[in-house]
């Protein structure tokens, strides 16, 4: 069946307009960023940058420790979605595989922690980190953000586990495959897509949370790249709209890298031919 | 034959004993985790939403006064007005997300899109990458008074310029349009990923069954991906029940109280008002109200699928 | 077959997957080093700085290695002489530490400034911890309550005082009086109407003043001395046209300068100001005072607005809607000051940053813009000040610290981060007096302010100020009367106060 002309015009008219929608805002943020102070709120607005500046890159960059904020970001965020995603698809699997006592009972109880507002966190994490030396590390930070993308994470693998026909593991088991092999070899390789999309929805959340850091972090060499975007934003000061946009530019590269090399895997994980079994 | 069946009892015997505990090693990691990062602060909570805990006050006045606090916030006007705007907002949000997130996935998905056009899944999810301290200021740029791109559009179509910030009805609308931004890329991925667990035989099968693509879409793929829908609503369910950073970010709750939601009342009550034991006992009822309403949703849709 | 091979190439990619994943963490783990890295070597650059300043102290001070930190600075072609609090600071806090707080950005940066010239006379180290603006009252208010790591601080004076009455923070009184004050203290010099406002708060020194700020009235200075615009105005309304200094006055000139109300005016709005939410009550208390009015009572902490003159103010406000920006309502800091400086208002009142805003190289109203007291005379009062807290370990040592950013050369260090200085010496140096013309202005406004921007009760601050908020809106919006608006008002600040156990 070959996609006639007229669908793939139409094809192509919907995807420039969820365009604009989705990266319009990103768009107004990337020329902001070349844009000098004077040039950001004008009349009418500027749709390009008339005289390109890069003025806000050197001052993000020379100024502060952007560097180091930088870095401080995606160990965290990256150290969250490697334990994350492990402890999820163990979890996700035990889950999908098994029956057992309390399975339910659990499960939901995990999503329910989904439905808890950030603020009943806030003063346990402060008071009990402080208490056991976690409060201003990054590794406490790690652990909050590891339990926080949990719920979802968890029930995400559930559902790709769920769609393994149970034939293959007979199949397995026929081999002789254990516990572990059968994890390992068989259901894991059958749910990249799990793997792929959790990793990036983990890594973006670590890799963009305010809240919980504003509260947990103090000193400066710790400060993630959110932290230190929003101090740009002084009280009584004009908003730094070229610095802040600069500085927001820069840190998407990381994650747009990785959602790129991710999404390679996104698109041919589950394979037709493991599932025909 | 014999061997065979010898060894599927020993296979049997194996199962047996080893599952007892497999399962348990396989969750064991998460439900540490949850328990201790989750349940326990939780637990702590609980306890101050029964105690006169306020900020700024002695330690010694830190005292249990019993339901005090969730009286309290239930006879708060503000509290009780925001329950009905934080349900509507979610209804609205999750809807446009459910509709707009599978259009685009399915525009994604078509073979038209599928070689050299890969980049694109990467743009589409770009608000969820940049930081919401950025995206947050770029829409208060965007539906700026006077200076906004967004009126200043709607001006050069001969329109009155819209208050987006100053009256009800256009501030509620901007946050659902910066909500909705910012969340159905989320959408986008999980439906993109479920795609990819549809065999592509069973379609085959029924392409050359002569099946139109709305069939196929309707009557193979979205149920087959319906674990992965329900999913998608009830997480985004409860994300948008909790919606706080587009409210106190865009309107600050204003004009007047019109657009606070139950997040941002309890938490302004706990940490710009000082009065944790108070925010935490909305955030319990809160709490209470989700779950409720997540329960009758489950079984009514259990109901349907049953139908 | 196929299948096989399908699988095989599924394991494989998994394979890559999980190598790439290694790779990351490889990556990673080079990542968690080099932040360690630089973490260490900032701290061994801070306790550097502090070695060789010791160092510096005790051998001649021409050592050139940190320039800033070692040869006496000059700022406004003032040298700079009173470096070590009067001779009491003689590097006998070596080895101690402080750890101080502020809100991320001048303020910041201004402490920073002086940061090495303290490090090298105490021999202690400083270290800042500094959180956004937006959300860091929230963090300081918590590690108060349960956490204890700050020291010292800078905090919007309604906080102080709020910290104050929890007894969170000390009153400074033994230390300023005590032996270990220094001779150079002067606290007469502080602008005594700021000390009063700021410092002192129920029969107790709590704070000392860091960086002042009041509402100030900014003006078109080419437009009000124009003589065409003169002679115009005084055609229309029968008197000179001059920068106004009553309510009454500000209301006709506002009205001459307005575009829809005289079609020859050169601006098309007479006056604007930020009328959005969270900042729109500024424009009732900058009145308030004017009618006598206050808006609570300090000793009982009941409101002190709901009488004529608080209903007089709010209708001035609500007149004032007039002349103002049809999108007064939604001007916040960013758009009501693009707004003055593109040209297109006559008047404004704001806080005093947007002199600099104005005067930019692209600003259409670089050089033409003059300031004054809001008219009425009572205008609202910011501001910041030093403080230390009570559960810190180093009371002395966070006491010399503030005492020394309060020093009156030390200030001087700060103005070109945009504090303003505290004292009045320093306004009367003439160095300091013709480098901002907003200077004489924003010293007369000070002895002027009456009312302080945030509600000055403790543990209410923010709650009463949306209080304030959400009635002037809805009053400027037309919902309630004046009147109605400031009953409402009083019954939340009644409740408010009981609710909190303050009512006496």
């Amino acid at each position: 069946m070959r996609t006639s002309r007229l669908e793939r015009i139409w094809i192509y008219f919907l995807v420039v307009v969820f365009m604009l929608f989705f990266t319009f805002p990103i768009y107004w943020a990337v020329t902001t960023s070349f844009k000098s102070p004077d040039r950001i709120l004008t009349l009418p607005p500027e749709v390009f940058p008339y005289s390109p500046t890069t003025d806000n890159y050197n001052e993000v960059i020379n100024n502060n420790q952007m560097g180091l904020y930088f870095l401080n970001s995606l160990f965290v965020a990256v150290s969250t979605t490697i334990v994350s995603v492990l402890i999820a698809a163990l979890a996700g699997y035990g889950f999908s595989r098994f029956r057992f006592r309390g399975k339910y009972f659990w499960l939901y109880l995990i999503l329910a922690i989904r439905t808890v507002p950030g603020l009943v966190f806030t003063l346990p994490y402060f008071v009990i980190f402080d208490k056991i030396g976690l409060l201003d590390t990054l590794t406490g930070l790690i652990v909050v953000y590891i339990t926080a993308t949990l719920p979802l994470a968890v029930w995400l693998f559930v559902g790709f586990y769920d769609k393994i026909p149970t034939d293959i593991y007979d199949a397995a088991k026929i081999d002789g495959c254990g516990q572990l092999q059968m994890f390992g070899q068989v259901a894991l390789p059958l749910v990249v897509p799990g793997i792929v999309v959790t990793s990036i929805l983990n890594f973006l959340a670590a890799y963009n949370e305010f809240g919980t850091a504003l509260i947990l972090i103090f000193s400066d060499n710790n400060k993630t790249l959110p932290l230190a975007i929003a101090g740009l934003i002084q009280l009584q000061k004009d908003t730094p709209f070229g610095t802040l946009s600069a500085a927001g530019t820069i840190a998407i590269i990381p994650a747009f890298l990785l959602s790129i090399f991710a999404q390679k895997y996104l698109v041919s994980g589950f394979t037709a031919g493991a599932v025909k079994g | 034959m014999l061997k065979i069946t010898k060894y599927q009892q020993i296979t049997r015997y194996q199962r047996r004993k080893r599952f007892e505990l497999a399962p348990y090693l396989f969750v064991l990691p998460a439900i540490l985790f949850i328990i201790l990062l989750a349940i326990i602060p939780i637990l702590y909570s609980l306890v101050i939403s029964f105690q006169s805990y306020r900020l700024g006050a002695p330690d010694s006045a830190i005292r249990f006064n019993g339901l005090d606090n969730y009286i309290k916030i239930l006879s708060n006007p503000t509290f009780i007005g925001s329950i009905g705007w934080t349900f509507t907002f979610a209804f609205i949000s999750v809807s446009v997300n459910l509709v707009l997130g599978l259009s685009v996935a399915l525009v994604l998905n078509h073979r038209v899109m599928q070689k050299g056009f890969k980049i694109f899944r990467s743009l589409f999810i770009l608000p969820l990458m940049l930081a919401p301290v950025v995206s947050a200021i770029m829409w208060k740029v965007l539906f700026a008074a006077i200076y906004g791109p967004v009126n200043y559009v709607i001006s050069v179509l001969g329109l009155p310029s819209v208050s987006w910030i100053g009256d009800e009805l256009p501030a509620k609308i901007a946050i659902l349009v910066i909500d909705i931004w910012s969340s159905t890329p989320f959408c986008v991925l999980i439906f993109l990923a479920a795609f990819q667990t549809i065999p592509t035989d069973l379609i085959e099968a029924a392409r050359i069954d002569g099946a139109s693509k709305s069939t196929i879409l309707f009557r193979i793929n979205l149920p087959i991906i319906r674990n992965f829908i329900a999913l998608i609503v009830s997480i985004r369910v409860m994300d948008a029940l909790r919606v706080f950073d587009s409210v106190i970010v865009f309107t600050n709750g204003g004009p007047g109280n019109s657009t606070e939601t139950i997040g941002t009342v309890i938490y302004k009550t706990a940490f710009r008002y000082s009065d944790i034991g108070g925010g935490s006992a909305g955030a319990f009822i809160f709490f209470v109200i989700i779950v409720a309403f997540t329960l009758i949703f489950l079984k009514l849709s259990s109901r349907n699928v049953e139908v | 077959m196929s299948e096989q091979s399908k699988q095989r190439l599924s394991r494989r990619k998994f394979v890559a997957l999980t190598g790439g994943i290694l790779v990351t963490s490889g990556i990673l783990a080079a990542c968690g080093d080099n932040t360690a890295t630089p973490a260490t070597s900032a701290t061994t650059a801070a306790s550097g700085t502090a070695t060789t300043a010791a160092a510096g102290a005790t051998t001649a001070a021409a050592t050139t290695a940190a320039p800033t930190a070692s040869a006496a600075p000059e700022v406004f072609g003032i040298k700079l002489k009173d470096l070590d609090s009067g001779g009491t600071l003689k590097g006998q806090y070596a080895g101690k530490k402080l750890v101080f707080v502020t809100a991320d950005g001048d303020l910041t940066t201004a402490i920073k400034e002086v940061i090495p010239y303290f490090q090298k006379v105490s021999g202690a180290t400083v270290e800042m911890q500094t959180f956004p603006g937006d959300s860091f009252m929230e963090k300081v208010q918590l590690d108060l309550q349960v956490g204890h790591h700050f020291d010292g601080m800078a905090m919007p004076i309604a906080n102080l005082h709020g910290y104050a009455y929890a007894n969170q923070i000390q009153d400074l009184t033994p230390f300023t009086t005590g032996k270990i004050a220094s001779p150079n203290l002067d606290m007469a010099d502080f602008v005594p109407a700021l000390l009063e406002t700021y410092g002192k708060y129920q029969g107790k020194l709590v704070a000392l003043p860091y960086k002042p700020d009041v509402q100030l009235f900014f003006y078109r200075k080419d437009i009000f001395e124009d003589p065409k615009m003169q002679a115009a105005f005084k055609a229309k309304n029968n008197t000179d046209l001059k920068v106004p200094t009553t309510m009454e006055e500000l209301k006709t000139v506002a009205a001459f300068f307005t575009k829809s109300l005289n079609p020859d005016s050169p601006t098309d709005y007479g006056f604007s100001s930020m009328g959005s939410k969270s900042n729109s009550r500024w424009n009732w208390t900058n009145r308030l005072g004017a009618y006598g009015a206050k808006d609570f009572d300090a000793t009982t902490f009941q409101p002190a607005f709901n009488n004529d003159g608080g209903v007089k103010a709010l209708q001035d406000v609500i007149d004032l809607k007039k002349y103002a920006p049809k999108e007064w309502l939604e001007l916040q800091w960013d758009n009501g000051n693009k707004l003055f400086s593109d040209g297109k208002v006559a008047m404004m009142e704001q806080w005093p940053g947007l002199y600099i805003i104005s005067q930019t190289d692209t600003s259409p109203v670089k050089g033409k813009v003059g300031v004054a007291v809001t008219p009425g005379g009572s205008p609202t009062l910011g501001g910041w000040g030093f403080a230390i807290t009570s559960t810190t370990k180093e009371p002395e040592l966070a006491y010399k610290f503030i005492e020394f950013l309060s020093g009156k050369d030390m200030q001087l260090l700060m103005v070109q981060h945009t504090i303003d200085p505290t004292r009045t010496s320093n306004y009367n140096r003439p160095e300091v007096a013709s480098s901002n013309p907003v200077y004489p202005v924003l010293f007369k406004s000070f002895a002027a302010g009456k009312i302080l921007a945030d509600v000055d009760i403790p543990g209410l601050v923010t709650k009463l100020n949306d209080v304030e908020e959400l009635y002037v809106q809805s009053a400027l919006k037309g919902d309630l009367t004046p009147k109605q608006a400031l009953e409402k008002m009083a019954g939340d600040f009644v409740n408010e106060v009981k609710a909190a156990g303050l009512q006496k």
